[in-house]
């Protein structure tokens, strides 16, 4: 279900499109309204090209939920006036969703996973993998964004899961965690839930081998039930982008990750591949800010994407994103779908949610020498 | 406050450094008298980062300009920012004071300039759901359609008025350049239901005035500025401007008169519907006749209440900023009967009508000729 969100003071009636805390007139904590049901009750179809709307012709809805509020919407296919517009979830294990965050991150999150029909055993034992890759504050996109990973702890928490029962969990490769954990605020957020934070540069490692390669793994990933891999959705100066299969790298030793990063550029990819086929995790990607250009780190820009995708499988998740961004090959993407990690191809996945195509922007690739080709 | 001098550059496409826009628009404008004279200055520019200047601190280039240390001051309100300059200057107190909008639009390639335009909206609800302006503005168009019966030949007809009055318009890029019903009605939709010619121009241009406390032929009667939401969608009534029917009362209040009143004006037709919805929420018809106004020939040139003289938004151009002043420039013109081939035949009461976004920010100005 698309969500059209108004935050409410009952006393004073009025709304607010923003999720502000209390009415300005008379101090009285908001309420959150949602409308479920929407109907078209306008359309433009749009043929003039613009920088952040590069593909035309596309189509502008005015929608309207059960409570007379409106949200704007784009699609890439034509409504008429009175048509119903919903969104709707799919079982597909490779089906990605995608959510544009209406200034609330947290309903955002939210209805991806509903959208992916994702399932939680609310006595699992979890673990968090978020990317924290340095020291950076939340709005340079290095790191994921504090707010995502609230937004995950909030949604379990509530769906019954024990704060003891989850971690979050991370090894950072450029600056000490005790500097980059602070600064990424992700610290905060596990404090306020009660949450340990693991950091894995410290963990034991258990040796694992996949084809060629024998991957040195921190045992605190393998011990849990499910996995939520929560990676900053980047282009980057290696792999062409950084997203679901390059986070769970950095749950391996730093000793292995340095081999994996030395070895051929085919072999990154297949060593990357390897990797993540023997990991089973779902995929929260943050797109609320994300990267564009010579990512990972400074030599990247912000993207503003302002959105959240949502995977049970990870080849797919990065492949959606690398058509959001109209990006060309990605051989890391083909690779592993070569060796069974998942689907690469765009035409076999199921995206729900919001339309791909009205949500294509041409982002900055990464450019550069050391770029994967083959 | 009375209206001294009116200046304004031609607007175009010519890619001509803002302070010399600025400079042209301001030496008509100050027409022989000194600059020394002037108290303070309130200009409006928007602060756009897709132009080759990339020039966003105006005071400073006015004050290089003008060789003055006087207070200056920007007021940037998007496409309403010359009304509001000129609104704040008449609220400034100063004995005299120079009011300039000036902006270099076209300067980039569309879908850039488009993009940039599109930052008058709010970026997660509008801009990232692709609501560039002539969308935001069609789907208000297509409301009154569905509420009111409006037309796709009532918005033609607009166009076709003020494309004729642009043909008698030295300063606008259709001065002597005719355009017929045939080829608006034939025009590639833009957003529908808008075709181009529903659709104003991005062009460069500077106008100015000067205020002034000595009484002149030109009294500012009533002002009136006022606000709405950001998004027509958040809107109670996505059909009418209530910025615009506050801006109204307030201006005509204090003009003591009322709509019937009003010989002339020049209303915000950044795209034609704006022309027809201006004429309800500034009290010429009933909500919803708008377009009655435009079939019966009533706001022609020659007709009972003269509409965009001058080719409005629609023909002469929207240099963002500078728009306002222009309204301006062309309602005081029209007063001092000044106006040669589009000169109306009755001129004591004039209004210029500036919208900000599409309808965030409305400012009435309204303009009575003294004496004569």
């Amino acid at each position: 279900m698309v969500k059209v969100l108004r935050w409410v003071c009952r006393k004073c009636n009025k709304k607010w499109l923003y999720p502000i805390e209390k009415c300005i007139y008379c101090n009285e904590k908001l309420e959150k309204e949602i409308g479920l049901k929407t109907k078209v009750i306008g359309v433009s179809k749009v043929n003039v090209p613009s920088s952040y709307h590069p593909i035309v012709p596309y189509y502008v809805l005015i929608l309207e939920d059960e409570h007379g509020n409106r949200m704007p919407k784009k699609s890439m296919r034509e409504w008429k006036i009175g048509d119903e517009y919903k969104w709707q979830p799919s079982d597909d294990d490779s089906a990605v969703s995608i959510v544009k965050i209406k200034y609330d991150v947290y309903e955002a999150v939210k209805e991806a996973l509903e959208l992916i029909n994702f399932k939680l055993d609310n006595n699992a034992k979890i673990l968090i993998k978020p990317e924290i890759i340095a020291k950076a504050y939340p709005y340079m996109a290095f790191n994921t964004n504090p707010k995502v990973i609230d937004a995950i702890l909030k949604i379990l928490i509530e769906k019954g899961v024990k704060a003891e029962n989850i971690i979050v969990a991370e090894r950072c490769q450029f600056d000490p965690m005790e500097e980059a954990l602070p600064r990424s605020e992700i610290d905060g957020v596990c404090n306020k839930y009660k949450v340990k934070f693991v950091d894995l540069a410290k963990s034991q490692y258990e040796k694992k081998k996949e084809g060629n390669f024998e991957f040195e793994i921190a045992k605190d990933v393998l011990g849990r039930d499910l996995v939520i891999n929560v990676p900053v959705l980047k282009t980057h100066l290696l792999l062409g982008i950084a997203g679901a299969l390059e986070n769970m790298t950095r749950i391996v030793s730093e000793k292995c990750y340095k081999e994996m990063s030395s070895k051929k550029p085919e072999e990154i990819a297949q060593a990357i591949a390897l990797l993540n086929k023997s990991l089973k995790y779902i995929t929260i990607g943050d797109g609320t800010i994300g990267m564009q250009g010579n990512g990972p780190a400074q030599y990247g820009e912000p993207a503003f994407l302002n959105m959240i995708l949502a995977s049970k499988d990870p080849v797919a998740l990065d492949s959606v994103f690398k058509e959001i961004a109209l990006l060309r090959n990605v051989p890391c993407l083909e690779v592993a779908e070569k060796m069974g990690v998942g689907t690469a191809d765009i035409r076999e996945i199921a995206v729900v949610g919001e339309e791909l195509g009205a949500c294509q922007r041409e982002l900055k690739p990464a450019i550069g020498s050391r770029l994967i080709k083959f | 406050m009375y209206v001294k001098g009116v200046g304004m550059t031609k607007f175009g496409f010519e890619n001509r450094p803002t302070w010399d826009m600025a400079y042209e628009a301001s030496l008509e404008a100050l027409n022989g008298s000194a600059i020394n004279d002037i108290d303070a200055v309130v200009v409006s520019t928007v602060d756009t980062l897709v132009s080759d200047e990339r020039q966003r601190h105006y005071p400073s280039l006015v004050s290089s300009l003008f060789k003055r240390k006087i207070p200056m001051i920007q007021i940037p309100a998007v496409c309403g920012g010359g009304g509001a300059a000129f609104w704040t200057a008449n609220k400034l107190g100063y004995d005299n004071v120079l009011v300039l909008g000036v902006d270099k639009i076209a300067v980039n390639t569309p879908p850039i300039i488009t993009n940039e335009i599109m930052n008058a909206t709010d970026k997660v609800w509008e801009q990232n759901e692709g609501m560039i302006f002539p969308c935001s503005v069609a789907l208000i168009a297509q409301q009154h359609m569905l509420r009111y019966g409006t037309t796709t030949d009532d918005l033609d007809l607009v166009a076709f008025k003020n494309h004729e009055n642009a043909f008698l318009n030295e300063k606008t890029p259709f001065y002597r350049k005719k355009i017929t019903l045939e080829q608006i009605k034939k025009s590639p939709v833009v957003a529908s239901p808008f075709r181009l010619y529903d659709c104003t121009l991005n062009v460069n241009g500077a106008a100015a005035c000067v205020l002034t406390k000595d009484k002149t032929d030109v009294e500012v009667a009533g002002s009136g500025l006022n606000v709405d939401y950001m998004g027509p969608f958040e809107r109670e009534d996505m059909t009418k401007l209530i910025a615009c029917e506050m801006a109204a009362k307030e201006a005509y209040k204090k003009a003591g008169i009322g709509a019937e009143d009003i010989d002339v004006m020049e209303v915000h037709d950044a795209f034609t519907i704006l022309e027809l919805i201006s004429y309800e929420d500034l009290g010429f018809c009933k909500k919803g006749e708008g377009a009655k106004l435009i079939r019966d020939g009533t706001t022609k040139i020659d007709g009972k209440l003269p509409v965009n003289p001058s080719g409005g938004l629609k023909a002469r151009g929207h240099p963002i900023s500078a728009t306002g002043m222009a309204q301006i420039y062309e309602i005081v013109r029209q007063l001092r009967g000044e106006c040669g081939d589009r000169q109306v035949s009755r001129h004591k009461y004039g209004l210029a009508q500036n919208i900000g976004g599409p309808g965030g920010s409305v400012i009435v100005n309204i303009f009575k000729k003294v004496g004569g």
